[in-house]
C-alpha cells in the first residue's frame, strides 16, 4: 500500500467526507420520511373517501334514510360530477363512484350527514345521495300550498336549520328556495349561494347563481331536492344527465321485460310498450315529455294489475 | 499502514455498515407496508362484496319492486340482453368488478338431475322446474374464486305471480 507523505493530515478529508456523507444520508432520510408521510396522508384520505362510498352503499337498500358518517379525523370533503361520474374528494384525494351524490359546499369537520332518496320514475331507477353539514342554511318562501308544504316538511325532517324568507337573513351561507316568482334580487343579500325556484305545476326547476342561471325539467321530487343540494349548475346538469342515462337503461330493461310478459302470459293481458318508449332517450334536452310519460305509465301499470295481469313493475 | 489511513478505512467501514442497516430498514418498511396494503385491499374487497350482496337485491335491475329482498326472474333475462351493449357492459363491469353473481332456487326443491342455468324457455307454460340457477353477472363456467358470499332472497316469477326461495351467491374472482 502506498504510504502518505509526512506532514499531510487526513483529518480535513475525513471531515469533508463525513459532512458530505452525513448530508446525503440526512437528505435521503428527510426525503424518505416526507414521502412516507405524504403517502400515509394520501392513503388516509383515500380510505376515508372509500369509507364514505361504502357507507352510502350500505344504505342503498333504503328508499328514504339518513345517517351521520363519522370520519375519525378532521377532513375537507367535497363532491363533484364529471363525465357521468360522481367524485368524492377528501382533502386532495379523489375517488370516482357511480352513485349519484351531491353536496352543497365543501364539508369541513369530523363527520357529515347523509340522506338517501330513491328515485322512482315510476319504477325504481336509482338512489340519490345528499351529503351536508350545518354550514349552509335554507330559506323557504313564506306561503306554501299543497305539494310545496309536503316538500318543505320532508326537507325539514332531514335538515333542521331551515327558515322562512320573511325572517331576517343573517350573515351565514344560505340557499333561497322559491316556488313562485319573486321581485326581490336575493343576490343583493350577503352570502346567498344560490336561488332555486321549483315550479311543481309546470314541472320546472330554475337554479340561479350570481353569475348564471339555468332551467331544467323537474323529473320527480328527488331531482328537486338534488337542486337544493347541488354545489353548482354544472354538477346538477351532470348528475341529471347521468340519472337520465340510468332511466334509459332501466326503461330498456322494462321494455324487454314487457315483451317477455307478452309472450308468457294469457292473451287477455294487453302489454303495450308505448309509454315506455315515450320514456326512452329523446333528441331534445331537457326531456319535456318525461313527466307525462311517467304518469301515463304509472296509470297503465295500475290498470294491468286491476285486470289481474302481472304489472310491468311492482309498486 | 499509517494510523490516519486506518482511521479513514474504519470510518468508511462504519459508514458502509450504517448504509447496509439503513437499506435493511427500508426493505423491512417496504415489505411491511406492502403487506399492510395487501391486507387492506383484501378487507376492502370483502367489505365491497358484503355490501354488493345486499345492494344487488335492491338494485332496480333485479329487484321485484319496493318490497325488499326479492329478485325478478324476467329482469335477470332482460339484464343479460342489456349487457350485450358494450357501453352498458362497461358500466356494470366497473360496478361489479371481478365478480360472478348467481341465484339458486332452493325451495321448492329442484331435482338434482336438473343442475343447470334457467332460460326464458323454462318459463313457457308456467315454470318447468327443470333448472336451478340464474346467471346475473359473469360467466356460466365456475371460476376460480377467492371468496364466496351467500344471502337468501325471494325469487319472483312474474308470469305466475309466484315467489320461490333462493340463495344469491357472489363469488369474488381471483
Amino acid at each position: 500500500m502506498q504510504r502518505m507523505k509526512r506532514g499531510i493530515s487526513t483529518f480535513p478529508f475525513l471531515l469533508i467526507f463525513s459532512l458530505i456523507a452525513g448530508a446525503v444520508i440526512l437528505t435521503f432520510f428527510f426525503g424518505f420520511g416526507q414521502d412516507l408521510l405524504g403517502l400515509l396522508g394520501r392513503y388516509n384520505s383515500l380510505s376515508l373517501a372509500k369509507n364514505i362510498d361504502q357507507q352510502l352503499a350500505a344504505f342503498t337498500f333504503a328508499s328514504h334514510a339518513h345517517n351521520v358518517i363519522p370520519f375519525g379525523k378532521k377532513a375537507d370533503v367535497s363532491v363533484s360530477c364529471s363525465n357521468g361520474e360522481s367524485i368524492i374528494s377528501v382533502d386532495d384525494q379523489s375517488l370516482p363512484t357511480q352513485k349519484l351524490i351531491l353536496a352543497p359546499t365543501v364539508l369541513r369537520g369530523n363527520s357529515l350527514r347523509a340522506w338517501t332518496l330513491s328515485w322512482d320514475y315510476p319504477f325504481k331507477v336509482e338512489n340519490f345521495y345528499f351529503l351536508f353539514d350545518d354550514d349552509v342554511s335554507y330559506f323557504f318562501q313564506d306561503t306554501l300550498q299543497g305539494k310545496e308544504t309536503y316538500f318543505k316538511t320532508t326537507f325539514k325532517a332531514i335538515k333542521n336549520d331551515i327558515s322562512l324568507l320573511s325572517s331576517t337573513l343573517p350573515h351565514i351561507k344560505k340557499i333561497i328556495v322559491l316556488f313562485r316568482d319573486s321581485n326581490v334580487n336575493y343576490f343583493n343579500y350577503p352570502h346567498v349561494l344560490r336561488v332555486v325556484k321549483i315550479d311543481f305545476r309546470d314541472k320546472k326547476i330554475l337554479i340561479s347563481t350570481p353569475s348564471e342561471n339555468k332551467e331544467f325539467t323537474l323529473l320527480g321530487d328527488p331531482l328537486a331536492y338534488a337542486a337544493l343540494f347541488t354545489q353548482s349548475i354544472k354538477d346538477y346538469e351532470c348528475v341529471q344527465k347521468e340519472a337520465i342515462e340510468r332511466l334509459n337503461t332501466l326503461t330498456e330493461l322494462h321494455v324487454l321485460k314487457t315483451l317477455m310478459l307478452r309472450d308468457l302470459t294469457e292473451d287477455s293481458c294487453l302489454y303495450d310498450i308505448t309509454y315506455l318508449d315515450e320514456l326512452k332517450s329523446q333528441e331534445q334536452y331537457p326531456p319535456l315529455t318525461y313527466p307525462d310519460a311517467a304518469q301515463n305509465l304509472e296509470v297503465y301499470n295500475k290498470n294491468l294489475e286491476l285486470a289481474n295481469c302481472p304489472g310491468i313493475y311492482l309498486q | 499502514m499509517k494510523k490516519g489511513q486506518i482511521h479513514f478505512i474504519e470510518t468508511i467501514f462504519v459508514l458502509l455498515i450504517l448504509v447496509i442497516i439503513i437499506f435493511i430498514g427500508i426493505i423491512i418498511t417496504y415489505f411491511s407496508l406492502n403487506r399492510e396494503l395487501s391486507e387492506k385491499k383484501e378487507t376492502l374487497t370483502t367489505t365491497d362484496a358484503i355490501i354488493l350482496t345486499d345492494s344487488v337485491i335492491s338494485m332496480p335491475e333485479f329487484t321485484c319492486g319496493k318490497s325488499s329482498n326479492c329478485i325478478d326472474t324476467l329482469k335477470i333475462f332482460a339484464f343479460q340482453q342489456i349487457l350485450q351493449d358494450p357501453i352498458k357492459r362497461k358500466y356494470y363491469s366497473t360496478l361489479f368488478g371481478k365478480k360472478r353473481i348467481t341465484l339458486q332456487i332452493i325451495y321448492p326443491e329442484i331435482n338434482a338431475h336438473f343442475d343447470r342455468f334457467c332460460s326464458l324457455n323454462d318459463f313457457h307454460d308456467g315454470f318447468s322446474q327443470e333448472c336451478r340457477y340464474f346467471l346475473l353477472y359473469g360467466g356460466e363456467e365456475t371460476p376460480d374464486f377467492s371468496q364466496k358470499l351467500e344471502s337468501s332472497a325471494h325469487v319472483y316469477i312474474p308470469s305466475l305471480d309466484k315467489r320461490v326461495l333462493g340463495i344469491l351467491t357472489i363469488e369474488v374472482l381471483q
